[in-house]
């Protein structure tokens, strides 16, 4: 029994961190190669994929996306979606999807002359089901080795960790003041009634 | 439009029933604190009046730093996230 509980605290805690590695932004440094547009029509993985534009028809199932394609110092490829999230989750409150893809196109450059730039982003890349971060901000570096600071990751982690911690407290107080006392005296009186139901039948 | 509305709509809800909740709790908290307060300093005073006039001193103080926590502060956040998104 005990493995089970651990195993469920498992996946819990891994869903969690699951989540807030998914949510989070992270800052990718590499070259932007092309940018394009493509009919997306959102299956299995829609959960992958943001709303349409805010503004627009949002109930029609197919749209065009905006993609962001790059290559990494290393050589690595990741191409990004640019979509907006708008008013829903996650809450980055990106509503300049066309402005981003401007910038991303105006950054193309080329193997032999590389102009560097700093993507943040939040989200995975899955082949198998078709998935891509979406891209949120660009900046360009000098550095493709540049290190960044993830502060609004360490500061939501934080504020969550405190959230999490005084909830935790809270509830445990609560248990041992509450319910503990409680579950005891309902075990007394049924310890009391038992010897009582016994000492009837004895006699 | 409606996304827009929707979304203030929900928070306001949100930090509404945050507001009620907290209000009651810190309230019954401070009124302890301040019949602890009245047993080991000012017991020379009427109870009565001491806790009723405490009570509504620290009641407009909660009214405000929880106003400024669960309106202000959000609506700040949201605002700045808003702007570095987009227009920084």
């Amino acid at each position: 029994m005990r493995y089970v509980k651990w195993f469920i605290i498992a996946i819990f805690w891994l869903l969690v961190a699951a989540f807030l590695h998914y949510t989070l932004p992270q800052t990718d440094i590499a070259r932007i190669t092309d940018t394009y547009e493509k009919r997306v029509d959102p299956g299995e993985n829609s959960w992958f994929w943001a709303q349409a534009d805010v503004g627009t028809d949002g109930t029609v199932p197919t749209r065009d996306v905006f993609f962001i394609q790059t290559r990494r110092e290393n050589g690595d490829i990741m191409v990004y979606r640019n979509e907006d999230t708008g008013w829903g989750w996650p809450p980055y409150f990106k509503f300049d999807t066309s402005n981003l893809q401007a910038e991303a196109s105006d950054m193309r450059s080329t193997a032999d002359n590389p102009r560097w730039v700093a993507i943040r982003h939040y989200g995975w890349r899955n082949e198998f089901l078709t998935v891509f971060p979406n891209a949120v901000s660009l900046r360009e570096v000098e550095d493709p080795n540049e290190f960044i600071v993830p502060w609004v990751s360490i500061i939501v982690l934080v504020l969550l960790a405190a959230l999490f911690w005084a909830i935790w407290a809270r509830w445990k107080r609560f248990w041992a003041r509450r319910v503990d006392p409680a579950l005891t005296e309902a075990g007394d009186r049924v310890a009391i009634g038992s010897s009582r139901l016994r000492d009837k039948f004895r006699k | 439009m409606l996304a827009f509305v929707r979304f203030f709509f929900i928070a306001f809800l949100f930090a509404t029933v945050l507001y009620i909740a907290l209000w009651f709790s810190f309230r019954m908290r401070r009124r302890r604190l301040i019949l602890m307060d009245w047993k080991t300093d000012h017991s020379d005073r009427k109870l009565k009046t001491f806790l009723a006039e405490e009570t509504a001193r620290y009641d407009r103080i909660r009214h405000l730093s929880l106003i400024a926590v669960l309106y202000v502060l959000p609506f700040v956040t949201v605002t700045v996230i808003i702007y570095l998104t987009n227009f920084h």
